[in-house]
């Protein structure tokens, strides 16, 4: 709270200053008042919901692939040796680099916006997923085994709920690319969404939009982060005793 | 009911009964057990053991640490299958682990994401959910754990994880119980407490124990018959009977003579271990320290 206070002083200094002009920094007085117009005539309401919907069909249908494919990755050895590597290398790739070829496989639309978010964030989910379960203790496997576990039910009942923390932050980690993801995909691509505002800011010069939406973009990646994915996995960590083990 | 029982143990007296007359639980034969190292060569773990382990009976597997014991219990508990050799539990070969060999190990190895109550009912099969629950209360009690039935493992001390590891393992009702150096790991008087806890379990269930440890006094006081190996690969060198009455005292003069006994057993087998962890350098130095004056061994170890 603090840091953010701090934040807003420095900024509102710069700018009486005047190293830059007005048009290209605008006081926080300026941008609050974008942002209140954008939320009272709803036009960045539905911005945010336009990308929250892409964002979040990319996101579940990164996180079921993911899974699934971290999972075969993880149990099937041949997969492993030959795809494997593969997942690796393509998760260096930045996914936006992947939109020439959406847009021409999907046209112009929400669709290879959605592609790209789930390029964006699947490699991480899988290669999350994989080594959670391939980071199970094997003792507590054996220990099932002489309980006389069938592999369907070791698998549910003690791979994938001791592979949880790591598969809680491969989730993590897959809606923050997630998000980058959306955003550069937006930027480049079309229809309404807070890539396009942030776009249509530019054009207009109208700074105080563009830094509007770069504030609702930080501060909804960061409080979704907070809210839920650090609380489920906090409370994941402490009952699986990691947090008080050390 | 009774008379099936008759039958049912009279049946299995024909089929796997030694001389004696005792119903055998656990059987091996000439087993061996081979492994292969990262370079490809082969390693003997286990050369032609010969052993029989009645039913109900305490049986304690004593050698030098990394001599192939735990191996031996990995084989009856199915985890591991044995290279030659025949190895049957109650009369049928051993394929695969089952719930009817239960296994303590020395880690206890419990659930962390599940309550102490949990960890316990994961090794229940069948039965409606209050059964399960019952039965779970039943042995959490008989090793004392009663106020903890809600904790979750993190809460626990290292000797209460391994009295939930054994509940665990009680609660198959498997007529055997596999345990593999299952006190290693905790302090004297936390192992002195849980082998008191472990004899009073035994005597209640009247189960098979096959106890793996390198504890010399530790399989006096527990088992009725020691089987003594070799250092790899583990043979049987010698059977050690023991009939000392319970409960068996610290200082019980049969206890200090049968530790003396085993100990100058052991000895030789220690000797070799060490011998192949130091390398040469260790038997020059145990020549010379022959040579001046006497027993380097009992410096050394």
């Amino acid at each position: 709270m603090l840091a953010i206070m701090l934040l807003v002083i420095v900024w509102e200094g710069v700018y009486r200053i005047g190293f830059w002009p007005p048009f290209l920094l605008p006081s926080p007085y300026q941008v609050g008042q974008t942002l209140w117009y954008g939320i009272a005539d709803f036009s960045l309401v539905i911005a945010v919901v336009a990308s929250f919907q892409r964002l979040l069909i990319g996101y579940v249908l990164a996180v079921v692939l993911g899974t699934i494919l971290g999972v075969a990755l993880a149990k099937v050895r041949w997969l492993d040796q030959t795809i494997g590597f593969l997942t690796l290398g393509l998760q260096t790739v930045p996914s936006i680099v992947w939109l020439p070829l959406a847009l021409l496989w999907f046209g112009l639309n929400d669709k290879a916006v959605i592609f790209v978010v789930v390029i964006g964030a699947l490699w991480t989910m899988v290669i999350s997923v994989k080594s959670a379960i391939q980071g199970v203790s094997p003792l507590l496997i054996r220990v099932a085994r002489t309980l006389s576990y069938s592999n369907i039910r070791l698998f549910f009942k003690v791979i994938l709920p001791a592979g949880l923390p790591g598969i809680i932050t491969g989730l993590r980690l897959a809606w923050a690319f997630a998000w980058r993801s959306l955003m550069a995909g937006e930027l480049l691509g079309s229809g309404a969404g807070l890539g396009q505002v942030l776009i249509t800011g530019r054009n207009l010069g109208d700074m105080s939009l563009v830094i509007a939406v770069m504030l609702i973009v930080g501060v909804l990646g960061s409080v979704i982060d907070l809210l839920l994915f650090q609380q489920l996995e906090s409370g994941v960590l402490e009952k699986w005793g990691h947090a008080k083990q050390g | 009911m009774l008379l099936w029982r008759v039958l049912a143990a009279g049946f299995g007296a024909i089929c796997n009964s030694t001389k004696d007359g005792n119903i055998m639980s656990i059987e091996m034969r000439q087993v061996e057990k081979w492994f292969t190292d990262g370079s490809g060569n082969a390693l003997q773990a286990i050369d032609k053991v010969e052993l029989s382990i009645a039913d109900g009976e305490f049986v304690a597997l004593l050698g030098p640490s990394g001599c192939g014991k735990s191996t031996l219990l990995n084989l009856i508990a199915g985890l591991d299958s044995v290279s030659a050799g025949e190895l049957l539990f109650q009369g049928k070969p051993v394929h695969n682990p089952g719930a009817d060999r239960a296994v303590v190990f020395q880690e206890a190895a419990l659930f962390p994401w599940l309550t102490v109550m949990e960890n316990i009912m994961f090794a229940i099969q069948g039965g409606t959910s209050r059964e399960k629950t019952e039965k779970a209360a039943y042995y959490i009690k008989m090793v004392h754990l009663g106020k903890f039935k809600q904790a979750y493992p993190y809460q626990l001390s290292g000797g209460m994880k391994q009295r939930v590891a054994i509940a665990r393992a009680l609660a198959t009702e498997s007529p055997v119980l596999l345990m593999d150096e299952p006190f290693a790991a905790l302090d004297e008087q936390t192992r002195m407490m849980l082998q008191t806890e472990l004899i009073r379990i035994w005597q209640d269930t009247k189960k098979t124990v096959v106890f793996v440890t390198h504890h010399i006094r530790e399989a006096i006081y527990l088992a009725e018959r020691i089987i003594l190996f070799s250092y790899r690969p583990a043979r049987v060198v010698k059977e050690f009977p023991i009939n000392i009455p319970r409960p068996r005292a610290a200082g019980n003069f049969e206890i200090a003579r049968l530790e003396a006994e085993i100990l100058d057993h052991l000895k030789i087998e220690m000797e070799k271990a060490v011998a192949e962890e130091i390398g040469e350098e260790y038997l020059l130095e145990a020549i010379a320290g022959n040579n001046a004056a006497g027993d380097s061994v009992g410096r050394r170890i």
